[in-house]
């Protein structure tokens, strides 16, 4: 909770540091307002229908948003045309299999752990595909002072970690809180990595993306 | 530490710095092997950077090297000419004859006033100070002057748009490169009609020089004998200019070319 805070303030206070990375305070302000619905619900009012049905709508719209947000930025992060359609095409097959999850197995309305599972098994990719571009192109500005470094770096972390916790975490009778309590250390951890990109100095450019230099071969 | 909720917070613990430490591990090797890359690019750019600068001053002076040879062949086919001729006449004078010798010294008069009308044209056209105190439009005028004086075909010449002063070199090269236009005109082309055009529009000047001769493969003239073209192409790109010639046997010659200010 300590970390959110401290990243809700600092991408306020930086919001026009970074144009790319404006999205932030919105997805930091948006986890804060979901966890404490869901501390809320459970802590003060267990087993109330109506506030059973509030966080089960706000799990479905985190995972919703989380990724729009976490998509459109690494799409930003990566200029080529190629592999901004990819990710592009990667989003769509994300949101089909999850209406198609949602319709047609009732099995998940039950565990709405595995919906992030699947968030986080379709923003793996575009984060890979960020690295790889990294390593395509070439750049003057130091990798340090480039805030996507971060954030994606962060992002990949969080959700390459996140898929065999929330995929294990039926199997571990017993240990549900702790597997929680790791994946909130991994969002910590994100946020962190957050705050360390809004201290990155401001470019001259408009965007900061590899694409903005020189492609020079593998 | 041996409860069930004292082995969960051990757990935790261990699991958290096991992140942390793969996290910091991650970024490390991705920041080494970036910092390489950079400096390996960096070292590329200024490989590039040395090769362009080597390149720019072997075309600075090959082109010197042709403004040379074309003043030594003007001096030798022209004005050496006229006065050669003049020192032969002067040479067999007979003043027994006196109109004849009369006849001979007016002619070797003329022929000596021909060297240094010539000999003035070439310094003038090889000179950048009208340039540098008038300007781009007041050199080409004085430029069309010169073939008109040849009458060599009709020249039209036309400015449109608001004139523009660009840096003196840019401006220099862009007289250069009509000069050669026309210097190929009279030499090759056969021309009735010449029509030059400067345009001065939005970002950059636009000239245009189109004649009605008997035009060329430009392909075909693009070899290293042919200086002219070469040299041509050489100062465009010295100033970042698109240089483009259309031509094709029968149907005339057009030069263009687009200076950005």
């Amino acid at each position: 909770m300590v970390c959110t805070l401290a990243a809700l303030v600092v991408s306020i206070a930086c919001y026009r540091r970074h144009p790319s990375m404006r999205i932030f305070p919105y997805y930091i302000a948006s986890s804060l307002l979901s966890d404490i619905i869901v501390c809320v619900a459970f802590l003060y009012y267990p087993g109330d229908f109506l506030l059973l049905a509030i966080t089960s709508i706000s799990r479905y719209a985190w995972v919703v948003f989380e990724f729009v947000a976490l998509n459109l930025f690494i799409l930003r992060s990566v200029g080529s045309p190629s592999w901004k359609r990819i990710i592009r095409i990667n989003a769509l097959a994300f949101f089909v299999l999850l209406i198609l999850a949602i319709l047609t197995i009732p099995y998940l309305h039950t565990h709405q752990v595995y919906y992030f599972t699947l968030q986080s098994a379709f923003l793996v990719p575009p984060c890979l595909i960020y690295f790889y571009r990294l390593f395509q192109t070439s750049n003057l500005r130091p990798l340090k002072d480039q805030p996507a470094f971060w954030v994606i770096t962060g992002i990949l972390f969080l959700k390459a970690c996140s898929i065999p916790l929330l995929l294990t975490i039926y199997l571990m009778k017993g240990y549900e809180e702790t597997v929680f309590t790791i994946n909130y250390a991994l969002y910590s951890l994100l946020f962190a990595l957050l705050i360390r990109a809004y201290l990155c100095p401001p470019s001259n450019a408009q965007s900061v993306t590899p694409e903005d230099s020189i492609p020079v071969s593998a | 530490m041996n409860s069930p909720t004292g082995k969960i917070v051990v757990l935790i613990f261990v699991i958290a710095t096991v992140m942390i430490l793969l996290l910091l591990g991650f970024i490390l090797v991705i920041l080494f092997l970036y910092r390489k890359r950079q400096m390996n690019f960096t070292l590329q750019l200024e490989s590039i950077k040395a090769n362009a600068e080597k390149e720019l001053l072997k075309t600075q002076l090959e082109i010197q090297e042709q403004t040379f040879q074309y003043i030594s062949r003007d001096i030798h086919d022209n004005i050496g000419q006229f006065i050669s001729l003049a020192k032969l006449q002067l040479n067999t004078l007979d003043f027994s004859q006196l109109p004849l010798a009369q006849n001979k010294i007016a002619h070797s008069a003329d022929l000596l006033t021909q060297a240094l009308d010539d000999l003035r044209d070439l310094s003038r056209s090889l000179n950048s100070d009208l340039i540098r105190n008038n300007g781009l439009v007041p050199a080409i005028e004085l430029q069309i002057a010169y073939l008109r004086k040849l009458d060599v075909a009709e020249i039209s010449f036309g400015v449109t748009g608001d004139n523009r002063f660009m840096d003196e070199q840019s401006e220099i090269f862009i007289l250069r490169i009509i000069q050669e236009a026309i210097n190929n005109i009279v030499r090759h082309s056969d021309a009735r009609k010449v029509d030059i055009l400067l345009r001065y529009e939005q970002g950059h000047l636009f000239l245009s020089v189109e004649d009605d001769g008997v035009g060329f493969d430009p392909a075909a003239a693009l070899n290293p004998n042919s200086t002219g073209i070469l040299n041509m192409t050489k100062r465009a790109r010295l100033i970042g200019a698109l240089f483009e010639i259309r031509s094709s046997p029968g149907t005339g010659t057009t030069v263009n070319l687009s200076v950005p200010y």
